[in-house]
């Protein structure tokens, strides 16, 4: 009995010495930890600056300490979505794009920043950027910076075979023809056309709804009367399916084995000269640099072909945990800001070849070639709203399985189209 | 009165020791019900849902169930695992059984070999599978390189990007990986066969054929029927190996039904309709062990 008075005034002292603890801890002024999970430190060559950006950023602030968890963006919104069951665990701050925003925002995951940013701050971006990153009238993350998509190509290669930059799908797959060659005579296709990424995973996804897009085709749409949102693929989805799919299936202007090229393997085929155009953001244009510097000179851009906008304007960049402490988001906030701010030669934008968020990064030196006036002509085209679907990455889903069905030979393109159809109506369902 | 108050004592005793009964099995009680009986009653009660399990819980009955027994969708994706497991575990019974009766004699280096077969089983199966994916790949693999040396092909070959191809290739990849462990099964089996059974079978008149049949298999009975439900179930279940190799494509090909639950789960977000179908899943792998019992049970 003795012994069980003792267990348990042992086991009261025990939890008493925790709650003294806690205070103390808090009034000694113990130093805020940040937790980034954070997809631009998993890839080269701009990686390492994340991490040297936030040791700069702890050395100025003492009290600060901040771990930087390196993950692809592919995997980080899976991971998020499976840790907000458990929010002790969601990191500080979060990388995000615009098309991962809106289901993180669903779950309620995203701050809103417009509560922690002056209007000094907010008139630090260049024109349309902060709505780019706006759900709902919430600021619901900090830019970084934006990857509007375009076509790269090789200006050397268009010059040799006398070819015009194209401005419909039609010229441009004449152009993908024309560069798809067998360089060595030895009877093979070595080079293509087309770098197209045809993986069923969010690179690949995301690059087939900007063709879907810059042909007319929303794919889905709000209706404000019935408010739910709609399937819009206008008449002739199945067409355009189609070409995109005969492009490999048909005129073999893509790399063999298409389903295996996702963007890192599509983005060293066009460095190492495998391939001669790109539809992909800015970032392309550092792997290709990084990869071969012998490239200098030999890149150019231009806007997605098609009538409408191909693109949204695609801002990324770090979201506040809603779940994080007021002292955590604070000092969140402060990192941001010394983030886009402290670094004059934009050494992460300059070696990851995106283009800076901020008004005064994008006046640098490195954006003002022909490698990236493609982007900044999309830019000042115009791009497309931000869709706040929630259901965008199952959306995103269904059209990977729709096309990696036909690139496989596995259904036809109606075939596709009709299953396609039928599972968006299920998808919608479930988010309407 | 004497013996009544001795048999409430007995009773009383027996109470005593049923009660520490219970309190020694207790933890482990508590923590099968956490940990496996909690998740599974919570994955029913989801399976109800549509819900993103934080801010939307919908409930739609039965709605999910109905549709995995009404859309192809789920059937394909179970008669597809269905198969790949078949494919799979009969590989390591054949490739298992081949290298457990050849190291099972004596010969010259038989350490090392077992050794070496055991490898494809210590190497994690992430290792495995980006090894194969680069063997395997359309542009610079060495699989393609080899064949057309060989003159087998004139042109690469995608193997994991083709609808007809992408299947045989991970099952070829899931037998390597897994067929140690059956092997090294059998092999303890052989092993525990007694030699006279065989002496005896031989004086009988029996020859290699009938010795095998009427000695060695049901020797061979009781470990077989452990593994075959081992590696059913964990290959029924397998994922690792194959969303690293394909994602589970191209387009459906090897969207075996792990990988479909998982893809519903965490990138749709809808976790209801993934829980009706782990359910039933799980259902399925329970009467895989029910049916082996039955049909492998020892007479």
């Amino acid at each position: 009995m003795m012994k069980k008075k003792i267990a348990v005034m042992m086991a009261g002292a025990m939890a008493l010495s925790t709650l003294p603890l806690g205070v103390c801890a808090e009034e000694s002024g113990e130093k805020v930890e940040l937790t980034i999970m954070c997809a631009y430190a998993s890839e080269d060559p701009h990686g390492q600056y994340v991490y040297q950006y936030a040791e700069e950023f702890m050395a100025e602030n003492p009290n600060v300490s901040v771990e930087v968890q390196a993950i692809s963006s592919n995997d980080i919104y899976t991971k998020l979505a499976a840790m907000v069951t458990s929010p002790d665990d969601l990191p500080t701050l979060f990388f995000t794009s615009v098309d991962q925003a809106p289901t993180l925002y669903d779950l309620g995951l995203m701050e809103d920043l417009n509560g922690y940013l002056d209007d000094e701050t907010l008139a630090m971006f260049a024109e349309g950027i902060t709505d780019a990153c706006t759900l709902d009238g919430t600021l619901a993350f900090y830019p970084i910076d934006v990857q509007p998509s375009a076509i790269l190509y090789r200006t050397d290669r268009f010059e040799e075979a006398g070819l015009e930059v194209p401005t419909t799908w039609d010229e441009f797959l004449e152009c993908a023809k024309a560069l798809t060659l067998d360089s060595d005579g030895d009877g093979e296709i070595d080079q293509w056309g087309f770098s197209m990424v045809g993986s069923n995973n969010s690179s690949g996804q995301s690059r087939f709804m900007s063709y879907l897009w810059s042909n007319g085709c929303d794919i889905i749409a709000y209706d404000e009367d019935n408010e739910e949102w709609v399937p819009a693929l206008g008449d002739n989805f199945t067409d355009l399916m189609t070409f995109w799919t005969d492009m490999n299936n048909v005129h073999g202007v893509v790399p063999t084995g298409i389903t295996e090229v996702d963007y890192a393997t599509a983005a060293n085929y066009f460095a190492m000269g495998y391939t001669s155009m790109m539809l992909t953001g800015s970032n392309a244009i550092g792997v290709a640099y990084a990869n071969n510097p012998e490239l200098e000179g030999k890149i150019g851009s231009f806007p997605i072909p098609g009538e409408s906008a191909g693109t949204m304007l695609n801002a990324e960049g770090y979201a506040v945990c809603s779940y994080a402490s007021d002292e955590e988001k604070a000092a969140a906030v402060e990192f941001l800001k010394f983030f886009s701010t402290h670094d004059s030669d934009l050494m992460f934008w300059q070696s990851s070849g995106k283009i800076p968020a901020t008004v005064e990064g994008e006046k640098a030196e490195y954006i003002t070639g022909d490698d990236y006036k493609g982007y900044l002509d999309t830019i000042a085209n115009g791009c497309l709203e931000p869709v706040n679907f929630a259901g965008i990455s199952g959306l995103k889903s269904i059209l990977g399985d729709a096309y990696a069905a036909v690139f496989s030979g596995e259904k036809t393109n109606e075939e596709a189209v009709a299953t396609f159809e039928s599972a968006l109506d299920e998808l919608l369902e479930d988010y309407n | 009165m004497a013996s009544a108050v001795k048999r409430k004592t007995s009773s009383g005793k027996v109470q005593r020791y049923n009660r520490t009964g219970y309190k020694f099995i207790s933890p482990a009680v508590i923590m099968m019900a956490a940990l496996i009986v909690y998740p599974m009653l919570y994955g029913v009660y989801l399976s109800f849902y549509n819900t993103n399990l934080v801010n939307k819980w919908k409930f739609v009955g039965l709605k999910y169930y109905i549709q995995a027994f009404t859309q192809s969708e789920f059937y394909n994706s179970v008669f597809l695992t269905f198969l790949f497991m078949i494919l799979v575990v009969a590989g390591h019974f054949i490739v298992g059984f081949i290298l457990a009766s050849i190291l099972n004699k004596e010969f010259f280096g038989r350490t090392l070999f077992r050794v070496i077969f055991m490898l494809p089983w210590l190497f994690p199966e992430t290792v495995i599978a980006l090894l194969f994916t680069w063997i395997l790949n359309p542009m610079y693999g060495i699989f393609n390189s080899i064949l057309k040396s060989l003159g087998i092909i004139s042109s690469n070959i995608s193997w994991l990007g083709s609808a007809n191809l992408a299947f045989p290739a991970v099952v070829v990849v899931c037998i390597w990986k897994g067929y140690p462990m059956v092997m090294t099964m059998i092999l303890s089996g052989l092993q525990g066969i007694s030699s006279d059974l065989y002496e005896a079978a031989r004086i009988d008149g029996a020859n290699k054929w009938q010795q095998f049949l009427h000695v060695t298999l049901p020797g061979l009975k009781p470990v077989m029927t452990t593994t075959i439900i081992l590696d059913s179930v964990w290959w029924f279940k397998q994922y690792t190996l194959v969303y690293t190799m394909t994602g589970g494509g191209p387009g459906t090909a090897t969207n075996l039904i792990s990988l479909n639950i998982y893809g519903t789960a965490f990138n749709d977000l809808r976790f209801g309709k993934a829980a009706a179908w782990g359910i039933i899943v799980f259902v399925i792998c329970y009467l895989i062990s029910k049916v082996y019992r039955v049909v492998l049970r020892d007479d």
